[in-house]
């Protein structure tokens, strides 16, 4: 038999109120939480590709497919889970006694650093040790139950006691958590169906557990943010300050195995400015090759200096670039950026 | 004899369930948890830590609550 506990009156008051709010909300199992993130992300990149396709952006409608073909596969993974723990038939739930609740809140104190009841905001609150997720710091957390809330959307926060916010997203305290709001993912099911059913330990216990696990694959802000790391602009992995590279050319920053060099100045280029020398394929930078004169090829100086040399036998373009119509069709030269085209040592 | 079973995994499960008289905390586990790791979970009866071994009386309250959940955006 469970062990009695002598209860304070304040926890026996708390839990009458609980107990009595939870009758009054009806005694119907909840349904699985259908969170409209995946759908506000998947109309979202869908505006943001019809404009670049209005404009005729070709690289950024591109890179906006991906995202459609991601975004629609969470939220076809997010509907189906919904489907599986849909239940068959409406079915009563049982919502623990008042004593039941008690004997919640007394275990509380003994699962965390600290609980307050405040019956007067019919507030339930509770805080964890310091989190600390792969050797990163995040401090602790106070995890805030409205208990009137309950049943009727967001009932609780979770608040940074000692914020550690990532670097560069101040309302982002914690990999799951963005402005005071846990997302729960795989355990969302189970904690709506605990404050249900006035299970409160079982409730602060999942949110617990969820705050020390750390998901990569669905975080708001990645882990490594928090140590000043930064995303590889070509691979996307996270690379430290230390094991990052900075194009020469547009700045970004990119990883040891994306990084490249141009073989004429040596500078560090990503794999958007590299551009490969129209004779013998080598990669530089835009501003270490030129076009060779009267026609539209850019080359590096050692092929340009080698075609000086046997010019003779060349025959020269029709259109040189200094020539050609406005914005024409495009040259055979490997595609440059804007940026690199300014630069370009265009032959007068 | 019946106990109050919780299983905070995927869906939730908190129900009385039917189990035999003498079995223990590990037993109820393999059979309502047969894919899963004892050590991934946080196992309590009345809201204490168990023993493996701990042996469920009539009306004992037992919970199953993974180690790692993960959270999702």
């Amino acid at each position: 038999m469970p062990t009695e506990t002598t209860f304070g009156r304040r926890q026996l008051r708390t839990a009458v109120q609980i107990h009595t709010h939870l009758a009054g909300t009806g005694r119907l199992s909840p349904l699985p939480v259908l969170y409209d993130h995946e759908w506000d992300k998947l109309t979202n990149s869908i505006r943001r590709f019809e404009l670049a396709r209005n404009k005729g952006w070709q690289t950024a409608a591109d890179s906006l497919l991906s995202d459609l073909d991601l975004s629609a596969a969470n939220l076809g993974r997010r509907l189906d889970r919904f489907r599986i723990e849909l239940p068959k038939t409406p079915t009563p739930m049982q919502i623990s006694g008042p004593r039941d609740i008690a004997a919640d809140l007394a275990a509380l104190e003994e699962e965390f650093e600290e609980v307050d009841l405040d019956l007067q905001n019919k507030k339930l609150r509770v805080l964890t040790s310091p989190i600390e997720l792969e050797d990163t710091y995040l401090g602790p957390f106070r995890i805030a139950l409205h208990w009137e809330e309950i049943g009727k959307g967001a009932c609780y926060d979770v608040v940074a006691e000692d914020p550690q916010p990532a670097e560069g997203y101040d309302h982002v305290t914690h990999p799951h958590v963005t402005d005071e709001r846990l997302c729960e993912g795989e355990g969302s099911t189970a904690i709506r169906k605990a404050l249900a059913q006035g299970r409160l330990l079982d409730f602060f216990t999942l949110v617990k557990q969820i705050l020390e696990t750390y998901n990569p694959d669905s975080a708001f802000v990645a882990l490594s943010r928090w140590s000043g790391a930064r995303d590889c602009h070509d691979c996307g992995s996270s690379v430290s300050d230390e094991e990052s590279y900075g194009c020469s050319r547009c700045s970004e920053s990119v990883c040891d195995s994306c990084r490249n060099s141009c073989e004429a100045c040596e500078e560090t280029l990503c794999s958007g400015c590299c551009t490969p020398c129209g004779e013998c394929n080598g990669t530089l930078c835009r501003g270490c090759l030129e076009f060779r004169p009267g026609s539209r090829v850019l080359v590096c100086n050692n092929c340009l200096e080698k075609g000086e040399n046997s010019d003779d036998d060349e025959t020269p373009a029709d259109d040189p670039p200094g020539e050609s119509s406005a914005g024409g069709d495009g040259c055979d030269a490997p595609a440059a950026d804007s940026q690199c085209l300014e630069e370009a040592a265009v032959p007068a | 004899m019946k106990i109050l079973y919780i299983n905070n995994d995927g869906g939730g499960f908190a129900d009385y369930i039917e189990v035999e008289e003498g079995t223990t905390v590990r037993a109820l586990f393999k059979r309502e948890v047969p894919h899963g790791q004892a050590e991934g979970y946080l196992i309590r009866v009345n809201r204490q830590p168990a023993a493996a071994d701990q042996v469920l009386q009539d009306q004992d309250r037992v919970s199953f609550t993974a180690v790692k959940i993960e959270g999702a955006v």
